[in-house]
């Protein structure tokens, strides 16, 4: 017997979307035709394969993560803030720190420059002071020892324990740690190249001698010993008396005698 | 914080006044149905991974369109299978390489190797023939058998009319049928 019903009403038979009618012809079919009853067992089989077999389990990071990831997406941006410029302010922060520490340092330990002379002077004019030191009894040293000297008031000008001296010319300063204890500063000017300097303590006795050709001259101790204990008039400044620090130049005799 | 335990309503509601931290327990709550109707559309499981994390994207953000009252996931999962159509059109224009099931893809549940091993060939072959079928034929398979959908749901969700529903389902089934039964056949003679 040739089986003229359409699979289409099979099909839905078995999914139940049959109207009343279609469904009562397909029923009425079905208990004659083998094939057909046979043909709806395999498709029912077809359907429970599909749903039962046909299928991957998800992998854990779907079940795991995708709510996750989901929730990552639809958030909305973070707001705007300076916080968003962190990473450029922490580095930025980070140097200007270090920028202020390295200059923010006490004057008494920085190394002394030219800029610091500049300021120096805005802080205090220097002052002529002239002094007078009475004629040594010094035989080596030729007397009477004449000098015009240019001083400041080291006190008032550098208050912490360095002490600085400026040569009246307005050249380098000059720091000397040994000189802690000085209070002032005289550069004598001198018509030899020979330098000598010499600390006169505020009794107007000399303590220390050193010579030489150059700047920063030399301890003589030669020299030294023979002047050591010379006493001079106490030096004064301002009235005041002071220990000092001065250069000794003998004058050339021709100058002297003009003088 | 929201729980499991909050309706489908309340917690589109509160999506839709702003809070997004409420659409987390609809992820978890639908997410598996809806990787089965993927898979079994793109019989692939990273395709249907992706899948489903592009159609929640996309309902939440289009959750001001959900009409509050209505079943939601019928919503999510017409926004699911469009977007898997979408993706078969522009990705699959070939026919779909036949899946490869790892060792412990499905649980058997059977202590029996023999009937494992049996089983196992079954479905590889069984997924081998799904691949085989048109998409179309594919798509409303997946969609009778794994949602069980009613002609009229599967209509309108491919928007197409029930009749021709009803007659691409039948030609699938029939055509499925004859893919994996030419299967079984050469697995025989093999």
């Amino acid at each position: 017997m040739k089986c003229d019903l359409p699979i289409e009403l099979l099909s839905g038979y078995l999914d139940g979307e049959l109207n009343e009618q279609d469904r009562a012809k397909v029923e009425t079919h079905l208990k004659d035709c083998k094939a057909c009853k046979q043909q709806l067992m395999a498709l029912e089989k077809i359907n429970r394969d599909v749903r039962d077999g046909v299928y991957e389990e998800p992998t854990p990071e779907f079940n795991f993560g995708l709510k996750r990831r989901v929730m990552d997406r639809i958030r909305p941006a973070p707001r705007r803030s300076l916080f968003r410029f962190a990473p450029i302010f922490a580095p930025v922060a980070a140097a200007i720190l270090i920028l202020v520490v390295f200059i923010d340092i006490s004057p008494s330990k920085r190394i002394v420059g030219m800029t610091d002379q500049i300021a120096y002077k805005k802080v205090a004019t220097r002052q002529q002071v002239q002094i007078s030191i009475p004629e040594p009894e010094i035989t080596q040293a030729p007397a009477p020892v004449t000098a015009t000297r240019m001083a400041k008031a080291a006190q008032e000008m550098a208050p912490s324990a360095e002490f600085k001296e400026a040569p009246a010319a307005g050249g380098i300063a000059e720091t000397r740690d040994e000189m802690a204890d000085i209070d002032e500063a005289v550069v004598a000017t001198h018509a030899r190249a020979q330098v000598v300097r010499a600390i006169i303590d505020t009794t107007g006795t000399i303590i220390k001698v050193a010579t030489g050709n150059t700047l920063i001259p030399e301890k003589d101790t030669v020299l030294e010993k023979e002047l050591a204990g010379q006493q001079l008039a106490p030096p004064t400044i301002e009235g005041k008396k002071k220990q000092v620090y001065f250069e000794l130049a003998t004058t050339e005799e021709g100058d002297e005698k003009e003088q | 914080m929201y729980n499991n335990i909050e309706s489908d309503e309340a917690l589109i509601e509160a999506v839709k006044n702003g809070d997004c931290d409420a659409f987390g327990p609809i992820v978890e709550r639908y997410k598996m149905a809806l990787y089965k109707v993927m898979y079994r559309m793109v019989m692939n499981r990273d395709d249907a991974e992706d899948l489903v994390e592009e159609a929640f994207i996309r309902a939440y953000r289009s959750i001001k369109k959900f009409h509050t009252g209505r079943p939601f996931y019928s919503w999510l999962r017409r926004i699911a299978v469009n977007n898997a159509i979408n993706f078969l059109k522009r990705e699959r224009r070939g026919s779909i390489e036949p899946l490869e099931y790892v060792e412990n893809t499905l649980s058997d549940g059977r202590n029996d190797p023999v009937q494992m091993t049996r089983n196992k060939m079954f479905r590889e072959r069984l997924a081998r023939a799904m691949c085989q079928l048109p998409e179309d034929a594919r798509i409303i398979i997946s969609l009778k058998v794994e949602e069980d959908l009613s002609y009229d749901e599967i209509g309108r969700l491919l928007r197409i009319p029930k009749g021709t529903v009803m007659s691409r389902l039948a030609r699938a089934r029939i055509k499925l049928r004859q893919i994996f039964e030419n299967m079984e056949v050469r697995n025989h003679e093999v």
